[in-house]
């Protein structure tokens, strides 16, 4: 655990690095603040990330990421974090998988093995289960990026309001784009997999 | 009524449209089969797209203070971005506690525990502790390497590396079948000597450490004083691809390798290990992990999903590095690269292990030519 002294030490370096007068539209985090949103938001944020990572990791560093730069926009409007959070993690994501593909083709093609002794599954198991995930991630790092996003989303339980906020368009076209990237996927996969 | 557009029967699926606007398409669906063969296409692969979906959903999601905690030491870094030399020191301690405490927990042999032969790698992300603090992480560093010259008694030394003239002469030298890419020769061939150390543990000073690095949380058990922790490496090989160029720089002891037109392989035959009976083993890893930054959870988790007694777990700091799984030579292997912006060839080494001997291919720049060369091993 960490101590009192050593929380407030490191709140006061963090409180430092920020701008004594911020510029227009960006305002100081008040002590506390950050962390808070922090607490709250951040299994959500790592859930959208685990969809475009290798692994819990990779997904963690995406999201911690995500809200490293959160801090550092210092936004005036905080009414709404999440929506920032998505579109930050998605975007990180989406690029790092794109500066992966050659490793993901590869990931793809072949089983890739977990941790021996995970305790539930077998071995076999994990490897399909592995493989599947690096060959979505593929697909997805082969889509536009709001169709990528619309379909992160929404498998990691966000409403049509959120996924409206997240990527920018308006309530009501969520189904009708929603459709259309669930079919981009499906041509897509079916096209560099030869599956059913 | 007209026909639904595509968006409002997929938001149908969802539950996204309004009640009134849901009574009127259930209406409509009743005496429409258009709509209704359009919903179930959009059903089906809605359906099937969530299936795939399943599969990248991953495990259970990390703990949000423990990663606050991580995300806490980012910011710190942030104001003192170079590595520390300490942590070097420190993640290779923790190596060497991570090597000393992988064997068998699960083992039944007697006395003496003949642990390990190493079939798997994986990796333990860890956050380097102290990175913000220069002047503590100077002393635990001094405690550290103290504390290791004290105690750690050389048993074999391994003496000069031997040159080779070819990989006959080095497989005769190193005593093992030696296993080299098909279609590149090596520009240099060098064999390494077997060694051996034993280190008696001193709970005193090791919890001093701790206490010193701001865990004294992290209580090591009282029956850890005094074990003997043997460790035996034997010969290995060295082989050089390409032009490989060392620049020592003034006041830097240990030359580092520039060139990226050089690739590096080693092997060696997996080390033994040896502990007494009696140690628990899972609680002192469960506690070299979480000084290396994981939360209670997750090293109790690791410890759970590790056969230490076959798995070579090799410590990655999370903020200067990357790494990934691949698999490589038949098996699963391991490639790390250095993410440090300011470098121009970032160092990267893939790893694997192949029915009990460790490969590795270090190099800097693009790891392609690495992958390529891996991938002729015979």
């Amino acid at each position: 655990m960490v101590s009192k002294d050593f929380a407030e030490t490191t709140m006061a370096a963090m409180n430092e690095a920020i701008p004594a007068a911020a510029p227009s539209g960006t305002r100081a985090w008040r002590p506390g603040e950050f962390e808070g949103l922090f607490l709250e938001h951040f299994a959500r944020v790592a859930a959208v990330a685990r969809r475009l990572s290798a692994d819990g990791v990779q997904a963690e560093e995406l999201a911690i990421e995500a809200f490293w730069r959160l801090f550092r926009a210092c936004p005036h409007d905080r009414s709404r974090p999440a929506d920032w959070l998505f579109r930050a993690v998605i975007r990180l994501g989406l690029d790092a998988a794109r500066a992966r593909r050659r490793r993901l083709r590869y990931e793809a093609q072949a089983a890739v093995m977990m941790t021996a002794g995970a305790a539930g599954t077998t071995p076999l198991a994990q490897a399909m289960a592995a493989q599947q995930a690096a060959q979505v991630r593929a697909v997805l790092a082969r889509l536009g990026r709001r169709a990528a996003a619309l379909l992160i989303l929404r498998h990691t339980g966000a409403s049509y309001a959120e996924i409206a906020a997240a990527t920018g368009v308006k309530a009501a076209s969520v189904g009708a784009l929603l459709a259309r990237a669930e079919a981009a996927f499906e041509r897509e996969y079916k096209r560099r997999y030869k599956t059913g | 009524m007209a026909c639904m557009s595509e968006g409002e029967l997929r938001a149908q699926l969802d539950g996204g449209l309004a009640a009134d606007r849901e009574t009127e398409l259930a209406g409509h669906l009743a005496h429409c089969p258009h709509c209704r063969a359009r919903l179930v296409e959009l059903r089906e692969r809605a359906g099937w797209v969530a299936e795939r979906f399943e599969a990248s959903a991953g495990g259970a999601a990390p703990e949000a203070a423990a990663s606050w905690r991580r995300w806490q030491a980012r910011a710190r870094a942030a104001r003192t971005p170079q590595w520390p030399r300490w942590a070097g020191v420190g993640a290779a301690a923790a190596v060497l506690v991570t090597l000393a405490i992988w064997p068998a927990a699960r083992s039944r042999a007697a006395d003496v525990l003949a642990l390990l032969r190493v079939e798997n790698v994986t990796v333990a992300p860890v956050t380097p502790p102290l990175a913000g603090e220069p002047e503590v992480r100077r002393q635990v560093g001094q405690m550290i390497e103290q504390l290791i010259s004290s105690r750690l008694v050389v048993t074999v030394k391994p003496g000069p590396p031997q040159l080779a003239a070819s990989p006959a002469t080095a497989a005769a030298l190193a005593g093992f079948k030696l296993r080299l890419p098909a279609e590149a020769a090596p520009s240099r061939l060098e064999v390494s000597g077997a060694a051996a150390f034993q280190m008696t543990v001193d709970r005193e000073r090791t919890q001093a450490i701790l206490n010193e690095a701001g865990r004294p949380d992290l209580q090591l058990p009282a029956n850890i004083d005094g074990a003997l922790i043997a460790v035996q490496i034997p010969r290995g090989v060295l082989a050089d691809y390409g032009q490989c160029q060392m620049e020592a720089k003034p006041g830097n002891p240990r030359p580092r390798l520039v060139d990226a037109n050089c690739l590096r392989l080693r092997e060696v035959p997996s080390p033994t290990l040896s502990v007494p009976p009696g140690l628990d083993l899972n609680q002192l890893a469960e506690i070299g992990l979480q000084f290396a930054g994981m939360s209670a959870e997750e090293a109790a988790a690791f410890c759970r999903a590790v056969d230490w007694r076959s798995t070579l777990v090799i410590p990655v700091p999370r903020d200067n590095s990357t790494y990934q799984r691949l698999p490589v030579d038949g098996v699963s292997g391991i490639l790390l690269q250095q993410t440090d912006a300011r470098r121009a060839l970032p160092a990267f080494a893939l790893i694997w292990v192949r029915q009990g001997v460790i490969y590795s291919f270090s190099g800097r720049g693009d790891p392609a030519a690495a992958l390529n060369l891996a991938g002729q091993m015979q």
